[in-house]
Order: structure tokens, then sequence, then C-alpha cells
């Protein structure tokens, strides 16, 4: 359950954080909280976790705070497996309390650069219950080279959630295509006109919400719409009916639903509420199979053997 | 490993002779899948007293926050997967862990703005 901005303001306000550390989505609400002037917090650290770290969330929380956030990557099974730091956008593996193996399909170790299917976790303190080359189905992707600091640990490029969250879409001609939630995001994350997305699955097909930022643009949703149908016509390769699921086989009986550009002027200026945001329906061709929202924006990319921060902190334009 | 082969239950048979060679490989292990760390949970701790029923009436109990029986603190997962996992830190675990997550977080400060 998320607390309400309004109170986190509040809370946050009488602390004074030296640390915020939390989803990354939470930190750009609050970086918003902090730009019109609601919010007066000064922290020195910025970790986030449990959701990637896109360009547009390091460019309200740099304009916000003046510090580049870091990327947490950890999970129940151990408190934390890999994070980045501001002098290296690749994440540090905690080799001090994990062995990390990023590995493919069938269980073999993927090159650095490429990103893997799973991951073994074999976790050296937990001792209770312990977990020996424990399975994780996130794609993450091994960095090449050492740390620009000197740290010693190996380094990850990327971390971008979980592989079961790969929706399946009847695909134009028959069959599916398999769309990674990411994908479906990518359209939409680094536009600063989009302050909020969820994707949803209903009877009438794949839905969009989107929360405008105030003054956006006024043909932005029929630009996004055109963003997003050109994605999902790109997306994948199509699968044979043979892993066809009874999700997609339900959307065919429905048409998706029809776009509908509602009036840019119902936005919400203030802490994001339940309700308060501007729907757009997205024509997308059918239904997908979850919400997704959690791990839908791409992270912010570390090259390999960077020698520097070399995440930008300009957001990428829609196209046009 | 060692450990893990003397208390479990599960282990002692996954891991068989490798868990007292000292030249094992890491990768030519079986690996562990969540479906079996739910399925084979009490056969996988090693204390006995960590049952998965008890710590499901535990963890949904008013106390969900306090150790367990006494000295382990209990972790789920929020099931997202269609699977709830377990886990459990003694004492020290959980110290080293929270300890390695300090040292992280302690790398990600941006050094304080100068003195004006």
């Amino acid at each position: 359950m998320l607390t309400p901005p309004s109170e986190m303001v509040v809370a946050l306000n009488a602390y004074q954080p030296e640390a915020l550390v939390g989803y990354p989505t939470v930190a750009a609400l609050l970086a918003d909280e902090q730009l019109e002037g609601r919010l007066e917090v000064a922290p020195r650290i910025l970790a986030f976790g449990s959701g990637p770290v896109t360009d547009d969330i390091v460019r309200r929380v740099v304009a916000a705070w003046g510090v580049r956030p870091a990327n947490v990557y950890a999970t129940t099974e151990a408190p934390i497996v890999a994070n980045s730091s501001p002098e290296d956008p690749c994440l540090d593996v905690a080799e001090d309390l994990v062995v990390l193996e990023v590995v493919d399909a069938d269980g073999r170790p993927v090159p650095p650069g490429t990103p893997g299917e799973r991951v073994l976790i074999t976790n050296l303190a937990s001792r209770a219950v312990p977990l020996i080359r424990y399975e994780i189905g996130d794609v993450v992707t091994p960095a090449a080279g050492a740390s620009p600091v000197g740290r010693p640990y190996r380094r990850l490029s990327r971390v971008d959630g979980r592989s079961a969250d790969v929706l399946r879409l009847p695909a134009p001609g028959g069959g599916e295509v398999a769309v990674p939630d990411f994908a479906l995001g990518r359209p939409l994350a680094n536009v600063p006109d989009v302050r909020q997305f969820q994707f949803r699955d209903d009877d009438s097909g794949l839905g969009l919400d989107i929360v405008l930022r105030p003054g956006a643009s006024a043909g932005i949703t029929e630009s996004l719409r055109a963003a997003l149908v050109r994605e999902l016509e790109s997306a994948g390769d199509p699968t044979t009916g043979a892993r066809r699921g009874r999700r997609a086989d339900r959307a065919r009986e429905r048409p998706g639903r029809e776009a509908q550009a509602l009036p840019g002027a119902a936005l919400s200026t203030g802490p994001i509420r339940r309700g308060s945001s501007a729907a757009a329906a997205a024509d997308a061709p059918a239904a997908a199979t979850r919400t997704a929202n959690r791990a839908a924006n791409p992270p912010v990319p570390c090259a390999a053997g960077a020698s520097g921060p070399a995440s930008s902190a300009v957001p990428a334009m829609l196209p046009a | 490993m060692r450990h893990a082969a003397d208390a479990s239950p599960y282990y002692r048979e996954a891991l068989g002779a490798a868990a007292t060679d000292p030249d094992v490989d890491l990768t030519a292990l079986p690996t562990l899948s969540k479906e079996t760390l739910v399925e084979r949970f009490d056969a996988i701790v090693t204390d006995p007293r960590l049952r998965r029923a008890d710590i499901e009436a535990h963890l949904a109990g008013p106390h969900a926050a306090e150790p367990y029986p006494g000295e382990y603190r209990l972790l789920s997962t929020s099931g997202t997967s269609g699977l709830r996992g377990l886990v459990a830190y003694d004492r020290a675990d959980m110290a080293l862990g929270i300890a390695v997550s300090l040292g992280a977080m302690v790398r990600q400060a941006s050094p304080p703005p100068p003195a004006s």
C-alpha cells in the first residue's frame, strides 16, 4: 500500500532524511513535490530498486536534488544483489554476500553484454534457509571489464526485471507475438509530458491510462498512440499457434478498443490520486495478459567498461 | 555448503558427496527452483522449528515483524510469480545482510556540498 504523497511530504519534511531509498516511480513523484515547493529535503543518497530507473526519472531527481540516483538490485532471497554508484552506472555485484550466476534458458552462463534468461543466486548469509544456486527469473546483463573506480566486484550493465513479464498478444497474421512489458512501456517512458502511465487489461481490450503534466502539448495523446502502435507492430517474432494462450484466444473474439483521445485539460497538478488521471485508451490490437506498469520502463543503460557515468540525464524525445 | 548438508535433509540428499569435496565446482551443483523452495521448505531449512505452516501463521498474526521463534527474521515474497516464498534470517545473517547493504549505500553517497 502506497502512503499518499501528501503524507510522505509531511513526514519527510519533519524527518529530513540523508537518504531516500525506494521505488523509482515514487522517488520521481517526490522529486516533483520538491520541484513544486511542497517538499523541502536535501538527501545525499538516492537509491532506487524494484523497478528500472529511466532517463526521465534521473532527470527529475537530479533537477530536484542535484544527486544522481543509484540503482539497487535486491530480492527477498538476498538483501542486496547489486548496486550502481555515482561513479559507475554499471551495478557492482554484492559478492561479499552473494554468488551470482547469469545463465541462459539452458542454464549456461552468458557472456558480458548478453542478457540472461534467469539468475542463480547463492546467498552466503542464509544459513537457516540455505539458498544454493536459487533460480530467479530476472533478465540481467553482465558487464565487461573492471570497475572504473577500482572496486573488485564483477558488474552488471542492466537489470531488466522478470523474464515472466512478457505479454502474449495475437499477431496480425495469426499466431501471437511475445512482447516484453518494458517494450510496451518504451514509447511512454521518457516523454516529459507523461507523468505516470498504467496499462490494464479489461473486457474491452488493452487499455492505457496516462497522467499528463500540466502544460502538456496538445497533440500528445495522438503522438503517444501512434508511437505505441509502431512499437506493437514491430514487436517480437510471431510464434506458432502451439504456444497460444487462453487469453490470446479470448482476445481475438473481441476487437481492440477504439482510441478515444480525451481532452487534455483534466490533468492532475497535485499529488496523484486514484481516479485523477486523464485516461487515453490505446487501440492496441488485443488484450494484454496483465498490468504492465512495474517493469515497463527501459532502464538507464550502462556502457560496458565505461570510464564514468554514461547515462544521459537528457530525456529521449518521442519520435515525431 | 557443509552446514547445509549437515543440517538440511533436503541438501544432504541434493548435494551428496559434493558437500564435503574441497574442490567442488559450484556450477556443477543442482539448482533450487522456487517451486522446490515452496514445496520442500520444511526439509530445506536447517532448524526443524522453522515449519512452513507455523511461519505462515506467524506472518498472518499481529506480531509478524517480530523474530520467530525468538531468533529468526521472517520475510515472504509478494508472490507475483504465483508462489509465495519464505526466507528466514538468523541474527548474524541478518546483520551481515544489513552491513553489506549499508556499505553499498555509503558508496552511493554523493560527496557533501562544498562548505560556503
